[in-house]
């Protein structure tokens, strides 16, 4: 595993906003109705960027423009920061040693800012959906912890390098289903799409999306994406064997399976209703919590059986 | 380099801390607070201490987080937005924030700080827990299960009937 | 404007979104606004700060213009503004404001209301008239209340509507919420220029029409519930159907498309889980509200889509439209405001939009009294 010098952080940047990019146009892709022709459909993230480049921004009386503008750039940010400890095949700008709680600690630089993003624009449907986002947080986080914790028992390392390194020989998502599942839904969860699109529901008016315009709106939107595409990569890393595979060099490996992961989780956004808060938490707390704790159990078991 | 950082980032603890009481929004003031909280995280990364550091940003911007949705909530101000001084109890607070700076930096300076002995471990968290949990870790990991347990128990029980008039639950009419 | 300008203006143009504000009445209108926008690949956005477009579908009355005048000045701009009446004018209006959107028809376009601080946010409507003390910026001191659970929490008031996503037009819903738990709701229409000539969409005398109209109808109404309940993929081939209906597409045709959504929408365990146990209409209930309820609203409100699409069903397969005499639209609607008492916004929404209250019946049914 090699490190860069800081600037290593440019490509995975770059990496992460074309590995969005190819999300959001599959998710025009898959909208039907996008339009008449594919291109028209897939163009999708172009027209918009285009569009919303174009919108002036608008203020809202009494918001607190600096802590909202603060949290409508915290996704995008939260999600560059999550993929530089990320290994694309056998490089990674940060090798971090704690890289697995480096992840948990930024999804957690969510709450503060979507929360911002929602309560800073001073409107009541924002509000809900900051609000929102906490209860759903509060849902999601335990189960996000211990489906983090699997993998890195397994490995015996909190260093991400070291998780891939230890699926030389069998992809942990063979022996921790569970735990890859309740990531792969934590990571709808934090992007909020999917059955997790509460915050940014359509019954109130968009909520977290209600107020901003023009290019606040674009970078939380464009945040969204980049979250979904920076969970696809870590859970390759973590469950999916990272670069390995025959053939095909180890960055190349890496870059396929996240975009088969991404474009799994866009297919799947839509076509479930969303779980709301109260729905959230029984299926949180009394389904995801017990299945993960028993998947950490059984891992640990494993591991220590291993040796 | 690391020294410029250092330094930097506690510029930034320090000035942020004293946001906490200048500013004059609930949240700006806990959000200052969790910027100082940050700041501190990274000068433990700084000190190679890395799981701490980490785990800082994550405790305490969690816990900022849900202070600032309480404390929104249970102010008359509506939704925080109101400017509002965050002090109270000038004349205590202020007696009891110089005597405990006075005691801290006392400590500091006076205290016969050791000199090392021998190189920084590979692992400096695990040497930490080590030497603070010695023989009893396998003890405090059980128990922390059981408290997590007991905990996610108690509040299973605590909520029966929820905020929301439950109506999924099967026992409504 | 420069060539990266125009460029940008040219992308822009291939995705407007249009903001619907519906009066009472303008059903038809409504309808061929958004089967253009779906033909053309336009989204319907939620909320004015997304918005480009502003259509007002009918003739709204004073009041009701106003509040659209309010939602006109939250929209950041670039922004065009169209009015349709007749629905063989939709396409042509639609075309006409999203050309002057772009500048394509020579005139500069709108740029937007001036100054940086636009008017309040949109939750934010009709929020000067509750008393209290003013402050800076034109907000109030909160008042605290009891409520439900014995906490002392601050209550706010908030109105849903006239203009908002996937909602009946020009339908109001005054709600105090304390915490994320809706403590009272009243309800309201606000009426259209001429309420004397409002007919509810389906009260055509030709059977025929009157059928295909009721099946449009019921699509209509589980088009929005879907929409709230956060299931776009069941309230988009809702709307689909719904069109081709409109369109005349032979009953049968339509009828082979609405038999695989019935299947997914009956066996979606999911979606059955986000409205089970909403809004539980019993016969004691409305007997204690005093009203006297149609059979088709009782139940909870999974009870009450699944009795549309049975009926939807019914009519397509060439049932009889259905002639019972109208259900007592006022009772309705206040039996929905009441279910939604006690419940978080969002529950309380897919309760109203289970009941779906059908604005042209209410100002109809003003009329009559």
């Amino acid at each position: 595993m090699t490190t860069g010098a800081w600037w290593g952080v440019l490509p995975a940047a770059g990496v992460l906003l074309g590995v969005a990019l190819a999300a959001a146009a599959l998710a025009g892709l898959l909208d039907p109705a996008g339009g008449s022709t594919l291109a028209r459909r897939a163009g999708r993230p172009v027209w918009e960027t285009a569009r919303l480049l174009r919108q002036r921004r608008r203020g809202v009386v009494a918001a607190d423009t600096l802590l909202w503008r603060l949290g409508l750039a915290g996704p995008l940010v939260v999600a560059l920061l999550m993929v530089v400890v990320v290994p694309l095949g056998d490089r990674v700008a940060a090798d971090l040693p704690v890289g697995v709680v480096w992840f948990n600690a930024m999804d957690v630089l969510l709450w503060a800012a979507v929360w911002l993003a929602g309560w800073g624009s001073n409107s009541a449907y924002g509000l809900v959906g900051g609000y929102r986002f906490l209860a759903q947080a509060l849902g999601y986080e335990l189960p996000l912890m211990f489906a983090l914790t699997a993998p890195a028992v397994a490995a015996g390392s909190l260093r991400i390098a070291d998780v891939v390194a230890a699926q030389r020989e069998l992809w942990f998502v063979v022996w921790m289903p569970v735990a890859f599942l309740v990531f792969l839904g934590a990571v709808l969860a934090f992007s909020m799409s999917g059955p997790f699109a509460y915050p940014d529901g359509r019954d109130v008016a968009g909520g977290v999306l209600t107020e901003p315009s023009g290019v606040d709106r674009l970078i939380l939107l464009a945040g969204r994406y980049a979250l979904l595409a920076a969970g696809a990569a870590t859970a390759v890393a973590l469950f999916l064997g990272g670069g390995s595979g025959p053939l095909l060099p180890a960055w190349l490996w890496s870059l396929v399976k996240t975009l088969a992961v991404v474009a799994a989780l866009v297919a799947l956004r839509g076509r479930v209703p969303v779980l709301r808060a109260d729905r959230v938490m029984r299926v949180a707390w009394l389904g995801a919590l017990p299945a993960t704790l028993a998947q950490v159990l059984a891992v640990a078991m494993l591991a220590v059986g291993r040796g | 380099m690391a020294v410029v950082a250092f330094v930097v980032l506690a510029f930034v603890a320090v000035a942020s801390g004293v946001a906490v009481f200048t500013v004059d929004s609930m949240a700006r003031a806990t959000f200052a607070l969790a910027l100082s909280f940050v700041a501190v995280g990274g000068e433990l990364l700084l000190l190679d201490l890395g799981y701490l550091g980490v785990v800082t940003v994550l405790m305490m911007v969690m816990e900022m987080a849900l202070m600032a949705v309480f404390m929104v909530m249970f102010m008359m101000n509506p939704a925080g937005l109101m400017p509002m001084s965050m002090l109270h109890n000038r004349r205590g607070s202020l007696a009891v924030s110089v005597g405990v700076f006075v005691v801290l930096a006392a400590g500091s300076v006076f205290v016969p700080w050791p000199t090392r002995r021998g190189e920084p471990p590979a692992d400096p968290t695990r040497a930490l827990g080590e030497a603070i949990m010695g023989s009893k870790m396998l003890v405090m990991m059980a128990v922390s299960a059981v408290l997590f347990a007991t905990m996610v128990a108690a509040l299973v029980l605590a909520t029966a009937r929820g905020r929301y008039d439950r109506a999924d639950s099967p026992e409504r009419p | 404007m420069g060539l990266t300008g125009e460029l940008l203006a040219r992308w822009a143009a291939r995705r407007p979104h249009l903001l619907v504000a519906a009066a009472p009445g303008a059903s038809a209108a409504r309808l061929a606004v958004e089967a253009q926008a779906d033909r053309a690949g336009w989204p319907l956005a939620a909320a004015p700060a997304d918005a480009d477009v502003l259509v007002v579908a009918g003739d709204p009355g004073p009041e009701l213009s106003a509040a659209i005048e309010r939602v006109w000045d939250q929209f950041p701009g670039p922004r065009a503004r169209v009015r349709v009446v007749d629905p063989a004018d939709v396409a042509s209006g639609l075309a006409a404001a999203v050309a002057r959107l772009t500048g394509t028809a020579g005139e500069r376009p709108d740029p937007g209301p001036d100054g940086a601080q636009l008017d309040g946010g949109s939750g934010r409507h009709g929020h000067g008239d509750h008393g209290g003390m003013s402050m800076p910026g034109g907000l109030m001191m909160a008042e605290r209340a009891e409520d439900r659970d014995g906490l002392k929490l601050d209550a706010l008031h908030l109105a849903l509507g006239p203009v908002l996503a996937d909602w009946p037009a020009g339908l109001v819903v005054e709600l105090a919420v304390q915490g994320d738990v809706v403590q009272s709701a009243s309800a309201r229409v606000l009426p259209p220029a001429d309420p004397a000539a409002v007919r509810p969409y389906p009260d055509v005398d030709h059977p025929g029409l009157r059928r295909r109209r009721q099946a449009v109808a019921h699509l209509d109404s589980l088009s929005r519930l879907w929409a709230v309940v956060g299931w776009p993929a069941g309230a988009a081939t809702a709307r689909r159907l719904r069109d081709a209906l409109v369109d005349d597409v032979p009953l049968a045709a339509a009828y082979a498309g609405f038999r695989p959504l019935d299947r997914r929408a009956r066996r979606s365990h999911a979606l059955r889980r986000a409205t089970d146990g909403l809004g539980v209409l019993s016969a004691v209930t409305a007997v204690r509200a005093g009203v006297e309820i149609p059979a088709t609203a009782c139940g909870d409100a999974t009870a009450r889509w699944r009795r549309r699409l049975a009926e939807t069903d019914r009519l397509l397969s060439g049932g009889e439209p259905d002639t019972s005499p109208e259900p007592d639209a006022v009772a309705v609607r206040e039996l929905a405001a009441h279910l939604m008492v006690g419940l978080d916004l969002a529950a309380a929404r897919v309760v109203l939009a289970s009941f779906d209250p059908d604005p042209d019946e209410l100002v109809a049914a003003r009329m009559r009294s």
